[in-house]
């Protein structure tokens, strides 16, 4: 409970403060970041991560995971490798429209490289330091 | 924003209980998910009753799905391996957006 009470003032304070930003013509204006996830086939993981690179995506996290789909449709395309890899990162709302254009077009592209890739919008980020770590502008 | 009508479904099960949650799915539209595992951080009762750290396991299930079968998962989901079975599942969906690779339902 008292996590929730600390945490509570300090999300609205951040709201605020990107509020007042919006009017204010001398601070920089803050982008809207998005949790972009990318489920590809296993080792194909790379492949994403350099078209990520190219956003100045600060961080990215993969883990590993497996695929449910039917065995029916797995036959069929010829695939026996069910493992995924799955990429989280952190970018730019603004570079989403983009970095979806060349994952689709990898996907296209690609004989083996197959998956799916999904945005969700980030409402809040706490401190201007980790603001700036996720969207890797430290310097 | 660029919807494209999905939601994403993210459920936590207990180890060993995708099964139930992707065949719940499955009757109710959705065509495929991806699993991968975590462990559950609740209950640090059980860490001080064995005297050394366990943590339960768990696997999570993320499906893709058009907004309007949302409802009937969930609810499907619910019922196979929610709070009240064995699977100790919680299901919830998320807005997402810009989604790529998902071919769209032949009617």
């Amino acid at each position: 409970m008292n996590e929730i009470s600390k945490t509570k003032p300090e999300s609205e304070l951040a709201r605020k403060e990107n509020g007042s930003l919006e009017k204010s013509a001398s601070a920089p204006a803050i982008a809207k970041l998005k949790f972009f996830v990318t489920i590809v086939t296993h080792s194909y993981q790379k492949d994403v991560l350099k078209i990520l690179k190219n956003y100045e995506v600060g961080i990215s996290f993969i883990t590993h995971g497996y695929g449910t789909g039917t065995r029916e449709i797995y036959a069929i395309l010829g695939l026996s490798d069910v493992r995924k890899d799955l990429v989280f990162a952190v970018i730019k709302s603004e570079n989403a429209e983009k970095i979806k254009a060349e994952i689709e077009k990898m996907f296209k592209q690609s004989r083996d490289a197959k998956g799916i890739a999904f945005a969700i919008d980030i409402s809040s980020v706490i401190g201007l330091s980790i603001y700036k770590y996720l969207t890797n502008t430290r310097n | 924003m660029n919807s494209n009508g999905y939601e994403l479904i993210l459920c936590i099960v207990n180890n060993g209980f995708t099964d139930l949650v992707m065949d719940a799915a499955r009757r109710e539209g959705a065509r495929g998910g991806t699993i991968f595992h975590g462990r559950g951080t609740g209950n640090p009762e059980m860490e001080k009753f064995f005297g050394f750290a366990i943590s339960p396991e768990k696997e999570i299930v993320i499906i893709l799905i058009e907004k309007e079968f949302k409802e009937a998962v969930l609810r499907s989901i619910n019922k196979a391996a929610g709070l009240e079975t064995k699977g100790q599942g919680i299901a919830f969906t998320l807005p997402v957006s810009d989604v790529v690779g998902v071919e769209e339902k032949k009617v």
